[in-house]
């Protein structure tokens, strides 16, 4: 049995200083165990993004970093995408953003999904101030863009969120996300689908402290050991590495985050 | 450019990609689609890359036992065709021509472990052209970055040679000459094409005690700390005469120290099978050669 995909998409993207408008159309083949893809080169009946949207975004965020620190890495795109799977088709559209800050040996990473910089905004305001290392405090509360980098790893009640289409058109439930995945990940044509979990969303237990210190920005990728932030503690401002530890509180937020299939925020207190 | 990218597995064809495009920069903007313009171009690079694909299938065909994935790319300047053999998780990366002694080679360097890692740190014996990967890291993206120049050892030569025959002379800081990008969707990027480290002159006393370096499985370079990190996953250890296979390892070192601990090399460049460059996302294959060198201690 063959399935077939096919993709269409328009996209701009603000990388560093250079803007890219991409136009391309794909199509994905899985038959009899082997997957083949290829570029279809058709003419796109699809809204271009709005460059200018894209450009504001990326000067915000330019904006926002001023001496001694500097952006290491800037990414702010903005594409509109037609899905087929069989006789389904669907529409989306998506905002990216990939920031790396750096301030001498320290680099903050930051992945959103909207064009909204206000925990970017705090995170970035923190690595000015940032002092020297420091041993992790005793209790954290990590900030919502924080907590659902970790949601891959940690041992926690988790929930799959409804939406309309996986990558082979069909719905996708809410539902506890334990076991087998049901739903297909399809981040390109030119990846092979993969099982995922969509929109993670932490499911709420105990009470998250609003006074203790906080993680407000990471400082490396999350690994199912530890995590590398930037704490705020009062006054003070520093990096620490954090073993993981027993999640004792969680709270989900509404915004959603680009980390793999998608995760809703998560405030966690480890 | 056009590009074919096909996967086997033990001889069985996994996955086949099969892309096109073109990009057309106009100040600091680009523009591209999956589409060529001009046909008659955009012929003559499907039937120059589907040629290609047909000589790697060609050459790989008979490497039943192992993961085989080949890469050509054609564009205007350049026809190039990269293939990456795996065996038991350890990779080389070679070329239609070189594929049938690099697969040999793999297969006689693949052996497991009989000793536990050395218990204290020991000099290391760069083989195969493997100190190629350690001065791409230390030498080859420093100089990518602009960082500043550092007093390499009087007998090493480290060159970047781009396929138009530019040279950049990397000791002196000399940025990489070529702009490359890994498809018509990303910005192109100053990035190593062949590297070339030579010795001349060069001390070198084998110790005694020391590890060999055989094949790497990834190195990093961390542009902010000047660090550089190697995988290293095939090595063994020589006590006397004495060898020993000893598990894969990581080392990490600034480039300072990297460039303190390089104490000797000998004889002529060898090519390294294999280095698959990644920044901003964006895989290369960067041709690298090097003489065996040797290290002191990197802690």
């Amino acid at each position: 049995m063959s399935e077939i995909y096919r993709k269409w998409g328009r996209s701009v993207r603000r990388e560093g200083p250079r803007l890219v408008m991409v136009d391309e159309a794909g199509e994905a083949v899985e038959s009899d165990g082997i997957f083949r893809t290829r570029a279809l080169g058709e003419d796109l009946d699809l809204h271009a993004p709005d460059p200018a949207a894209v450009e504001r975004a990326a000067r915000e965020i330019e904006s926002i970093v001023a001496s001694p620190l500097s952006i290491e890495r800037l990414l702010v795109s903005e594409g509109a995408v037609r899905h087929q799977f069989g006789d389904r088709t669907w529409n989306e559209t998506a905002r990216r953003v990939h920031i790396s800050v750096a301030r001498g040996p320290l680099r903050t990473i930051f992945d959103l999904a909207e064009f909204r910089f206000e925990n970017l905004r705090s995170g970035i305001e923190a690595l000015s101030r940032v002092g020297k290392e420091r041993r992790p405090p005793k209790r954290i509360r990590l900030a919502e863009h924080i907590g659902t980098a970790l949601l891959a790893f940690v041992p926690i009640a988790r929930l799959q969120s409804a939406a309309p289409h996986d990558g082979k058109g069909e719905s996708i439930a809410e539902r506890l996300a334990v076991h087998e995945p049901p739903n297909w990940f399809r981040p390109s044509y030119r990846i092979r689908p993969r099982r995922a979990w969509f929109h993670l969303r932490v499911a709420p237990f105990g009470i998250v402290e609003s006074d203790l210190p906080e993680a407000v920005a990471l400082l490396a990728p999350v690994s199912p050991r530890e995590i590398r932030v930037l704490c705020v503690d009062g006054r003070a401002v520093y990096p620490t590495t954090i073993p993981m530890r027993p999640i004792i509180a969680a709270r989900p937020t509404p915004t959603w985050y680009p980390y793999g299939a998608g995760a809703f925020g998560a405030e966690l207190m480890l | 450019m056009v590009r074919r990218d096909e996967l086997w597995v033990r001889g069985t064809l996994d996955e086949s990609r099969l892309s096109q495009g073109q990009a057309i920069a106009r100040g600091r903007e680009i523009i591209a689609r999956d589409r060529i313009d001009d046909r008659d171009l955009a012929d003559k690079l499907r039937s120059d890359c589907d040629a290609e694909m047909d000589r790697l299938r060609r050459a790989t065909a008979s490497l039943k036992d192992a993961r085989v994935r080949g890469i050509v790319t054609a564009t205007k300047a350049e026809l190039e065709s990269t293939i990456t053999v795996t065996m038991d998780g350890i990779s080389v990366v070679t070329s239609p021509d070189d594929v049938a002694a690099d697969y040999a080679a793999l297969r006689r360097l693949r052996r497991p472990p009989t000793a536990p890692p050395p218990a204290r740190p020991l000099p290391i014996v760069w083989r195969n052209g493997s100190a190629a990967v350690l001065l791409h890291e230390a030498i080859g993206h420093a100089a990518e970055h602009a960082h500043a120049a550092l007093e390499w050892p009087r007998w090493l030569r480290a060159r970047d040679v781009a396929r138009d025959g530019r040279i950049a002379n990397l000791i002196e800081g000399q940025p990489p000459p070529a702009l490359r990008r890994e498809s018509f969707r990303d910005v192109p990027l100053r990035r190593m094409t062949h590297l070339h480290f030579e010795q001349i002159g060069a001390p070198f006393e084998l110790p005694a005690n020391r590890i060999e370096v055989f094949l790497i499985s990834s190195g990093t370079y961390e542009p902010l700390s000047q660090t550089i990190s190697i995988d290293v996953a095939v090595a063994d250890s020589i006590k006397g005469k004495k060898t020993e296979r000893i598990p894969p390892f990581a080392l990490r070192a600034s480039r300072k120290e990297v460039a303190r601990a390089l104490i000797g090399a000998t004889g002529d460049p060898i090519r390294y099978p294999g280095v698959i460059c990644s920044r901003e996302g964006q895989e290369l294959y960067v041709g690298s050669r090097a003489p065996v060198m040797l290290t002191a201690v990197l802690r």
